[in-house]
């Protein structure tokens, strides 16, 4: 809970900047280095690859995440010369700083391939997948190694992230480089990444992972690359929805109109809310028993003022959630929904079902007292306030899962991670 | 450079149930009759105008001219509900500002007043009830620490709510210096609750070149109200400010009416003027019959 609310502090969204020219040559000093990258390095990363043990900080991880930016990028540049694993434009032709990478001819790409010990299409994509477990892992339990404080756009992706607190930018960085890496990676997964378990299964662990750090421009950027291959996901539309709703908050909102290097443009809140509403419709039309993805449908159908439609989305969802937090998102959404819709009545006992599941939690009870003042009940009101008043002032003691609600979606995203990672490590044992 | 100005509003009003004057102090309030409670403020050439009678003003409901009372407020204690933000961005100088400046108004306050600290983050604490017994609050002030999230919304309902748990004349000053990040409670609702309280609402918001646009909630809120948003780039004179927002609310006057020949529903549109000056005087727009 207190991770939960930790990462809800912090929002992350990214910007695709041009940079100035100033910012330009800086760039181009810092981390690209300008010369051809030595073999030994190519080799150390297979080595890495092949030996990091997935879900441990090993000393494979910390000797690539130590790599500059423009190193890892020369390395990808390097790596699709030899492997050939381009599929598509997007990691194809000449790379993003202009140089022609020439292929090394085919005596020294074949040297390089049995050296990295992979030199059939199967050996490659073990590889390809090896190597995106270590690169993920180097993200997901490494985040100070990689996170640091940049005003310059990630080289594979041409973004740079802006990190706000309490509804304002506090700072910038790097996007989440090592998924960038890991997902170019997947792209060269034969015969199709898109009909691959492993890549569907690593971008639904990746965007959750990402939502949960509250990264909204890494998921992002992930999701729309998702869509191109998993267009019939119900998990990664799911995703997207609730990335629309995220950016339609106000918190969010206010977060990327306060950034000083870049302005951001952004859909109007209706507008993002709509885009959410045919997400999550999508996400519940391919699977009907997506009860979370209702859940988050009939809030954002709320949002948008079909009241009516919102209380039947959430009812049908509350009767098939178990979990206690969304029992109680339930709750709550649904009393909102009834206050509106002329049914206070209904609308306490909603509220008082919320309160039962989380006691100390103190939404319900602005809700209950706020539906009472509207009545005329002054008592009511009072009443609900002090319950309110009398809890703990300690933020430990203090419980509500509505300041999380938006990453409580993916709560469960670390054992998603975990779980990509068994499979993929059974998968690509040598 | 400070850059502050003021976003005048001069009149409240509002519908309550048990008030028909005001009482000496710590005497209660015990009639069960609606009577309509304005909150005035008249100025002239912008300095605060004393002295007025009940018969110098003429206010219409829904434009039906109204008899009104004139309350003492040499006889109307305050109940001074201090609602400051806590969240994270307070932290530091600003937090040593705002406590310097919470105890100032405390300090200022007469014996028959009553104070209440209400801080918030993303959590709603109480501080302190209202009391009389300052030193409550004190200590509570001297306990903050800043942390979290902003929940503003939901502090200023707690706030408005709060204050009708007594029938004194409630000044509820509102201190923060960002944009609301965790509040449960949307701001029309609680736009809604504040046109049927009897609270006049002040608003400090503390902006920087670095919190980006501004919300209005806080303008919105006081307007609704009949009190003042005042907009500061520096908390290093919070003290003073405080003060001000103290110092004119003393010197407001309080109107009272029964209403007459107006329907008991709905939105009640409200114009005050003060006979024969040319004076300024301003009001909320309206209130809300329950």
């Amino acid at each position: 809970m207190r991770l939960a609310l930790r990462s809800a502090l912090v929002t992350a969204v990214a910007a695709t900047v041009c940079l100035s020219p100033a910012l330009e040559a800086q760039r181009r000093l810092g981390p690209f280095p300008t010369g051809p990258l030595a073999p030994e390095r190519i080799m150390e990363w297979a080595r890495a690859a092949w030996s990091h043990e997935p879900g441990v900080p090993d000393a494979h991880c910390v000797a690539v995440a130590q790599w500059l930016p423009g190193e890892l990028y020369q390395l990808f540049a390097e790596l699709r010369a030899l492997s050939g694993f381009q599929r598509n434009s997007l990691v194809s032709g000449q790379s993003r700083d202009g140089r022609n990478y020439p292929g090394p001819r085919n005596q020294t790409r074949i040297a390089f391939l049995v050296g990295l010990k992979a030199h059939t299409p199967d050996e490659v994509n073990r590889l390809l997948k090896r190597a995106a477990v270590l690169h993920t892992d180097i993200n997901v339990l490494m985040p100070s190694f990689v996170v640091g404080i940049s005003n310059v756009p990630s080289p594979f992706s041409g973004r740079l992230t802006f990190v706000a607190q309490d509804g304002r930018q506090v700072a910038s960085s790097y996007p989440a480089l090592h998924l960038e890496f890991a997902s170019w990676l997947l792209d060269g997964v034969k015969p199709n990444p898109a009909e691959d378990p492993h890549v569907r299964r690593w971008y639904g662990a990746a965007a959750a992972w990402l939502q949960e750090q509250h990264r909204l421009g890494d998921t992002d950027w992930l999701l729309s690359r998702a869509e191109r291959m998993f267009s019939d996901d119900a998990l990664l539309h799911f995703y997207r929805g609730t990335l629309d709703e995220a950016f339609a908050s106000s918190r969010v909102r206010h977060a990327m109109q306060s950034t000083t290097i870049v302005s951001f443009y952004t859909s109007s809140e209706d507008a993002l809310l709509e885009r959410a509403t045919a997400r999550l419709r999508q996400a519940v039309s391919i699977d009907p028993d997506f009860a979370e993805a209702r859940l988050h449908l009939g809030r954002v159908l709320g949002q948008l003022g079909k009241h009516a439609e919102a209380v039947e989305e959430i009812s049908r969802a509350a009767s098939d959630l178990t979990d206690p937090v969304l029992q109680y998102y339930a709750a709550l959404f649904l009393g909102h929904e009834q206050a509106l819709t002329g049914e206070p009545d209904a609308a306490r006992l909603s509220f008082a079902r919320a309160h039962e599941l989380y006691p100390a939690a103190q939404s319900p009870l602005l809700a209950m007292s706020a539906v009472s003042r509207r009545l005329g009940d002054s008592a009511g009101a009072q009443a609900a306030l002090k319950q309110l008043l009398d809890l703990s002032p300690e933020p430990d003691a203090r419980t509500d899962p509505w300041w999380w609600y938006q990453t409580a979606h993916v709560r469960d995203a670390g054992a998603r991670v975990h779980a990509w990672r068994t499979v993929t490590n059974t998968e690509t044992a040598r | 450079m400070r850059s502050a100005h003021w976003h005048a509003v001069f009149v409240a009003a509002s519908t309550v149930v048990a008030a028909v004057s005001a009482a000496p102090a710590g005497q209660r309030f015990t009639a069960r009759v609606d009577v309509v409670r304005v909150d005035v403020l008249v100025t002239e050439r912008g300095a605060p105008v004393r002295g007025l009678q009940a018969g110098d003003f003429e206010v219409r409901d829904n434009d039906v001219l109204q008899q009104i009372d004139l309350v003492d407020p040499d006889a109307a204690s305050v109940n001074a509900i201090l609602a400051l933000d806590l969240s994270q961005s307070v932290v530091g100088e600003q937090l040593v500002h705002l406590r310097r400046a919470g105890h100032a108004l405390v300090d200022a306050l007469k014996p028959t007043d009553q104070a209440a600290l209400i801080g918030f983050s993303h959590l709603i604490v109480l501080g302190s009830t209202l009391t009389r017994d300052l030193d409550r609050v004190h200590d509570a002030l001297n306990r903050t620490t800043a942390i979290g999230m902003t929940s503003v919304a939901d502090a200023c309902f707690t706030s408005l709510i709060l204050s009708e748990s007594d029938p004194g004349r409630a000044l509820v000053l509102v201190f923060s210096d960002g944009v609301d990040t965790a509040s449960w409670l949307s701001t029309d609702a609680v736009l809604d609750i504040a046109k049927r309280s009897d609270a006049v609402v002040y608003g400090i918001s503390a902006t920087s070149a670095a919190s980006g646009p501004k919300s209005t909630f806080l303008q919105d809120l006081s307007s609704a109200t009949g009190g003042s948003l005042l907009e500061i780039s520096s908390t290093r004179d919070l003290s003073r400010d405080f003060l001000s927002v103290l110092e004119e609310f003393r010197q407001r006057y309080l109107l009272s009416y029964t209403p007459r020949g107006v329907s008991r529903e709905g939105y009640h549109r409200l114009s005050v003027k003060v006979k024969g000056r040319d004076v300024k005087v301003k009001a909320r727009p309206g209130y809300l019959a329950r």
